[in-house]
């Protein structure tokens, strides 16, 4: 099966309070996930869940080691090239939904293709985020603001965001963190179904060991260590 | 850890953020406290104007309309103090010519001083009699030399010790308006001497009674010179010449005057003789006859004399053309030519019948027998009355011949008749053929005639009663020429003494002016120009508190957690507040004393502008910078104030909410959220349509050269702006607020987040807008030359030249009469007319004075030849003929000049001293719209003449003249008038001089306006700066999502650049609205290429602030916002 999601002995360390120690958050963490797969990463807080997460989105860069994304290096990107990968290639849903509250429901989802690297524009974009809401059953509230909807809503506008450009890989960091049950299991179902549907490789970070459960594999992150933890 | 030790920490630790705020701080007080400055500074250099105007000297006194006595100097000053000085002094105006023609300077000040006079100099060292006379050459005071002051001086730009000719008119005994004045024209004394000086104004050079600006064009000319050459006429009989009109009282060792024993000293020294009055013993009768050398007996002095004895014999003589007897059997009549006639009661004169009716004379036998007249014929006197501009009027009065009086006894040589004043050029005739009364002689003077005037001299041919003569000869200068005592009941040393115990020396036409608190008094400007430099700076002093405030609570809401824990642990909201305003006192103070430093730069800055670019606004006066404690100190306290109060209004919200709030949310806390309720935009944008349509109908309806023009465009382009604003307001709610069209790129984004907070962004907006129209529109109303002065309306009256002369002209320039009497070329004059105006001189009350004037000129005016002339802000020139109750007079005056000068509005009185020292008011009635008229008040000459009786002539000229002759007139008049010194300018250029300092004021207002603008500017970079902060967890979220930081840079920075174009838009769009009249209609002035420098200077101050704000903030990538749960 054709490797999508590497890491090759990555760490990562933060500097102390005084400035003059490291604190190491994790180190040489390795890790393979095929594409199309699902993975969760559980841990406890403060592990470096989140931490890896960024590392492979390129929101932050490592020590060390490398990521490759469907085989890409992400080391040497540039800034330029590193916006383009998120853009185009990931696929993020975050703790909290993040959405604009100056937008729409709609807009809200197509704020990603305007950021100016891919070719969706216009009506293709309208029809494109008008599907994906469709997609996640939010199609009677596009055209509601963010302010206007329930908290499961919003998470699901983010899902509908992260998948506007057609992304490869899809990072959730705590998606449900900030939801009841029912929604959290709606939105686990969502992006389970989404996983197998688009063929899309998932990745998250979660608490709960009842949505890791639904992930193909799942990994403990503790002590700085990354080990598999189940399939 | 104390209260303030807390304080002290968060002081050191956020230092950096505190700066900004201290920097708004100093930037408010500097403004504050250098505008105060600006005052103290004009306040300090008008102060010290006056102190070398008036020198050691306290108190004047002035003849207002006479010469009394030098001696009357020493009489007061051996009562006074020891030490103090009173120092005669004959003032006169003159002009000065240089002996080749090569020169001329009209309408200077002549002062004829002894040595007492430099013992009041500033600094006698500094004066001809002083060591520094030596270290210049100076020759001897007294020696022959007249002096000139440096600006008179400059002037004559001639050698040293050249020879100048001085030019003086010779006072008369009595007004020259007056029938039997003496001859018609001025008499001149010339004399000439060798120039020396200049006399700088330590050495008093720059003295002066009348508090202006500008020092006068002095000439100072040796007392005991000046009076042999000036009153020698009225030494004649005596050879007595030492006559003085104002005394100059002062102490040299700088102390100070005793105001009430000098007043004492006076009414003590004073004597009839000063105020010209005398006893007379007659000569044919046991009585005494009061007499003034003003040929008639003002209200003071009659008043003053009829108690002493109501039962006195008042008599009134006067020069008429003819005694007539009208022929019975033709047309022929015979007449006897110029004679005497005396008026009075004829129950107190012998031989008059008691019953002596209002229509009988009686005759001597002289002129019975020469008439060949008997009881009961036929008489008829003919005689002159002066009518307006000394205008000859003969009229007649018929009479019944009822009685024959004796013939007077013969008139020794060097003696007068008993019934007949001094008329000057009367009574000192040898013959008749050497009369010269001022009236013409049309009747042959017979042989006869001679001899009676040889043997009799003027006795009177004729008697009627005193009510016909006065109601025949009553005039503005009294109504009797002489009044008579019984020497049985009074002698004439009685009657002196009461006389003078009854009059005080104000009745005697002395009076004393309190010289230094009228200084004083002047030198609080009516133009405050601290308040000025306020009020112009007002947008700066916004600019820096709005600044203030905003980083104060910038810096306070990062803190928000901070506040949070604090409110946590259980300390009181209020103690809490007082933390945070604890330490903004701290700031504010250490702000106030950068801002003190700074004010000195700020203070000297203005000086020097008003000194340089600006001095159109101060009359090209330079001031030196002066600095008082106490505006330190206001200034300083004011801006301490007003940043606290700044800092309390801008973090007022922080402390509402719930520490949890504060703890958790931190500096997000104040963010709107969105969850407001959809508006109703419509009704901006309804409001905007209104607004719009009254600009456009306001705009289409007003000419561009129209009168008000200017106020109508201003009010269009105020809606315009209106407009503007709320269109955005709708445009920002609509369509970027709410969701009408769905987002195509980012750019619409950006566009939306303006709509994100609509307040803010409508308040940024606003403001650059307001501030952009206001600066730039204010030039709307700067003032320009009117496109026509000759036309009426306008502020020069249609009047093309006016000016004045140094010496009364006293015939009416208009008349054939006159004319001819000046030598002037009557087809030249064909299309002039000249306007005359009395004057009374005072201070310049326009806005060209700074000093605030005590007591303004005023001109006598006659109304009906000012009718239609001028544009009135109330009233117009009739109301001049409108009788006042209580006596009140009332006037015209130039807008400005009441508003700003004297303080004063329409219905408002000034009180002002008569001839007589008698107090009256007059009541402002009709206000002239920016007119040539500024500085001084209008009354009715007819009023004017009853005030100032002694007063004769006009000096002031209005001349309307056909544009395409005014320079050719202005050239002829000034020649054929040189001799009276007359100085014409054309009306445009001085109206030009009183509109450069409106428009100065204009500019200072636009200058500092301006710089209030563009420090606003970075008020915005601190709005760029906190919107792009209180968004960084959403940049993050853009990163996150794959936007470059370069691109969201480049939103963030188009999102508030578009603000600010959008204000600077709007704004300049209806700024040139409001100065279409000036740009298309050329009324006032066209806007300068300043203000495109401005709008660029303001375009790129913009743009770099927001750009440097945005590269700031957004500099580093904001991801890490994502986790600031």
């Amino acid at each position: 099966m054709e490797i999508f999601l590497k890491l090759t002995n990555l760490s990562k360390s933060y500097p102390s309070p005084e400035g003059e120690e490291k604190v190491d958050v994790f180190g040489d963490v390795n890790l393979e996930i095929p594409k199309g797969s699902s993975a969760a990463i559980v841990g406890p807080s403060g592990s470096g869940k989140s931490t890896l997460l960024n590392l492979i989105g390129t929101l932050d860069k490592p020590d060390g080691g490398e990521v490759y994304v469907g085989g890409r290096s992400t080391e040497k990107f540039t800034e330029s090239e590193a916006s383009e990968f998120r853009n185009q290639s990931i696929g993020f849903i975050f703790q909290s939904h993040h959405l604009l509250p100056q937008c729409t429901v709609i807009e809200n989802v197509m704020v990603p293709a305007l950021a100016g690297f891919g070719n969706l524009t216009g009506k293709e974009l309208h029809q494109r985020a008008k599907e994906l809401l469709e997609k996640v059953g939010l199609s009677h509230r596009m055209n509601h603001r963010p302010s206007e909807i329930s908290g499961g809503e919003k998470q699901r506008v983010a899902v509908a965001r992260a998948l506007i450009n057609k992304p490869d890989l899809l990072l959730a960091d705590e998606p449900t963190g900030a939801l009841d049950k029912v929604n959290s299991e709606k939105l686990i179902e969502l992006l389970v179904e989404l996983n197998q549907a688009l063929a899309l490789t998932l990745l998250m970070v979660t608490h709960s060991p009842e949505i890791s459960k639904q992930m193909k594999a799942t990994y403990l992150m503790d002590e700085g260590k990354l080990t598999e933890f189940g399939t | 850890m104390s209260f303030w030790k807390i304080i002290g920490k968060n002081l050191l630790y956020f230092r950096r953020q505190h700066l900004g705020v201290a920097l708004g701080v100093a930037l408010c007080a500097m403004v504050l406290i250098g505008a105060l400055t600006v005052g103290d500074s004009v306040r300090s250099t008008l102060s010290k104007i006056a102190e070398a105007r008036i020198g050691k000297a306290d108190m004047v006194l002035l003849a207002t309309d006479g010469f009394f006595r030098e001696e009357l100097a020493k009489e007061i000053s051996i009562k006074l103090e020891t030490g103090t000085v009173v120092a005669p002094v004959v003032l006169a105006r003159g002009t000065i010519s240089l002996p080749d023609g090569s020169g001329r300077v009209g309408n200077i000040q002549v002062l004829g001083v002894d040595e007492s006079f430099w013992e009041l100099a500033p600094d006698t060292a500094h004066s001809p009699i002083g060591s520094w006379a030596d270290k210049k050459n100076w020759p001897e005071w007294g020696s022959g030399f007249f002096f000139a002051n440096e600006r008179l001086h400059k002037h004559l730009n001639m050698l040293d010790q050249g020879r100048i000719i001085l030019r003086i008119e010779e006072p008369s005994l009595f007004s020259r308006d007056a029938p039997l004045s003496g001859e018609r024209d001025n008499k001149f004394v010339s004399f000439n001497g060798k120039l020396s000086g200049p006399v700088s104004a330590d050495g008093f050079g720059h003295f002066g009674i009348q508090g202006n600006q500008r020092e006068p064009l002095t000439l100072f000319v040796p007392l005991k010179t000046l009076q042999k050459r000036m009153f020698r006429s009225f030494g004649e009989e005596n050879g007595k010449t030492s006559f003085a009109n104002f005394l100059l009282l002062g102490r040299p060792d700088s102390g100070r005057i005793d105001e009430k024993a000098t007043r004492i000293a006076l009414e003590e020294s004073w004597t009839l003789a000063d105020a010209g009055i005398t006893v007379k013993p007659l000569r044919d009768t046991n009585a005494s006859s009061i007499r003034s050398r003003q040929v008639f007996l003002n209200t003071s002095l009659q008043n003053a004399a009829q108690s002493i004895d109501p039962s006195a014999t008042g008599v009134l003589t006067y020069l008429i053309n003819t005694i007539e007897l009208e022929s019975t059997e033709g047309n022929s009549s015979r007449l006897i030519p110029y004679s005497m006639v005396s008026a009075v009661d004829p129950k107190k004169v012998s031989f008059l019948p008691d019953d002596l009716g209002e229509d009988e004379i009686i005759l001597n036998q002289w002129a019975i027998d020469d008439l060949g007249v008997k009881i009961g014929d036929s008489i008829t006197l003919r005689y002159f009355s002066v009518g307006e501009r000394r205008k000859l009027v003969e009229e007649n009065k018929k009479f019944i011949l009822r009685g024959v009086s004796p013939d007077p006894t013969k008139i020794a040589e060097g003696w007068e008749s008993d019934w007949t004043p001094q008329f000057p050029g009367l009574s000192d005739a040898e013959s008749c053929g050497e009369w010269d009364t001022g009236i013409p002689i049309t009747h042959k003077i017979r042989p006869k005639d001679e001899e009676y005037w040889n043997q009799y001299r003027g006795s009177p041919k004729a008697y009627i009663s005193l009510q016909t003569g006065q109601e025949l000869w009553t005039n503005r200068w009294g109504s009797l020429t002489g009044l008579r005592f019984s020497r049985e009941v009074h002698s004439p040393e009685i009657i002196e003494k009461k006389l003078r115990n009854l009059m005080t020396a104000n009745q005697a036409g002395l009076m004393f002016q309190s010289l230094r608190a009228d200084a004083k008094a002047g030198t609080e400007s009516p133009v405050d120009f601290a308040q000025l430099f306020l009020s112009f700076s007002f947008f700066v002093i916004i600019a820096a508190l709005a600044l203030t405030g905003m980083l104060f609570a910038f810096s306070i809401e990062q803190r928000n957690r901070q506040a949070g824990l604090l409110l946590a642990l259980g300390l009181s909201k209020i103690k809490v507040r007082l933390l945070v305003l604890g330490e903004g006192l701290c700031i504010s103070f250490f702000g106030v004393l950068v801002g003190i430093g700074l004010a000195v730069l700020y203070g000297q800055s203005m000086i020097s502008l008003l000194s340089g670019d600006w001095s159109g606004a101060v009359s090209g006066a330079i001031f030196e910078y002066s600095v008082n404690s106490q505006s330190i100190l206001e200034g300083g306290s004011a801006a301490l104030i007003m940043s606290i109060i700044a800092m309390a209004w801008s973090t007022r919200r922080q402390l509402k909410f719930e520490p949890r709030d504060l703890l958790s949310a931190g500096e997000n806390l104040n963010q709107n959220n969105l969850n407001q309720k959809k508006r109703k935009w419509s009704l901006s944008l309804f409001l905007s349509f209104f607004f719009f349509i009254g600009a456009i109908g306001v705009s289409s309806t007003t000419d561009f050269s129209a009168p008000g023009a200017s106020e109508g465009y201003f009010g269009a382009g105020a809606m315009l702006l209106l407009s503007g604003i709320l269109y955005f307001r709708y445009y920002l709610g609509k369509k970027f607020g709410q969701q009408t069209t769905v987002l195509q790129n980012a750019k619409d984004l950006s566009n939306r987040n303006m709509g994100r907070r609509t307040g803010r962004s409508l308040v940024t907006m606003a403001s650059m807008a307001a501030g952009a129209f206001l600066v730039v529109s204010t030039g709307a109303f700067r003032k320009g030359s009117p496109v026509s002065p000759e036309n009426p309306l306008s502020g020069t009256g249609g009047f093309l030249l006016s000016g004045e002369s140094a010496l009364p002209i006293y015939d009416d320039l208009n008349g054939v009469e006159g004319q001819e009497l000046y030598d002037l070329n009557q087809s030249l004059l064909r299309n002039t007319q000249v306007v005359p105006l009395r004057l009374r001189e005072g201070d310049d009350a326009s806005c060209l004075n700074l000093n605030k004037a005590v007591r303004p000129r005023i001109y006598g005016v006659n109304p009906n030849e000012m009718m239609d002339r001028f544009s009135f802000a109330t009233g117009d020139w009739s109301v001049l003929s409108k009788t006042l109750p209580d006596g009140k007079i009332p006037a015209v005056v130039d807008q400005n000049t009441m508003m700003w000068a004297l303080k004063k509005g329409i219905g408002d009185e000034i009180e002002f001293l008569d001839g007589q020292g008698r107090s009256f008011s007059v009541q402002l009635v009709a206000a002239v719209k920016g007119s040539i008229l500024q500085g001084a008040l209008y009354i009715p000459e007819e009023q004017f003449v009853q005030k100032f009786p002694q007063q004769g002539g006009y000096r002031s000229f209005m001349i309307s003249v056909p544009p395409s002759e005014s320079q050719m007139m202005h050239a002829y008049l000034e020649e054929k008038f040189s001799n009276y010194g007359l100085e014409l300018t054309e009306t445009i250029t001085r109206l030009s001089e009183l509109q450069k300092v409106e428009n100065t004021y204009l500019s200072i207002f636009q200058g500092l306006g301006g710089l209030g603008m563009l420090l606003g500017t970075v008020g915005l970079a601190v709005v760029v700066a906190r919107n792009l902060m209180e968004r960084s967890k959403e940049f993050g979220v853009m990163e996150a999502l794959g936007y470059r930081l370069s691109h969201l840079r480049s939103l963030a920075f188009s999102e508030h650049f578009t603000l600010a174009l959008w204000g600077l838009g709007v704004g300049s769009i209806s700024a040139l609205l409001a100065i279409a009249p000036a740009i298309l209609g050329k009324v006032g002035q066209l806007p300068g290429l300043g203000f495109l420098y401005f709008f660029f200077a303001l375009i790129i101050l913009c743009f770099l602030w927001t750009k440097l704000s945005v590269n700031l903030v957004l500099r580093k990538s904001q991801i890490k916002h994502l986790y600031d749960e």
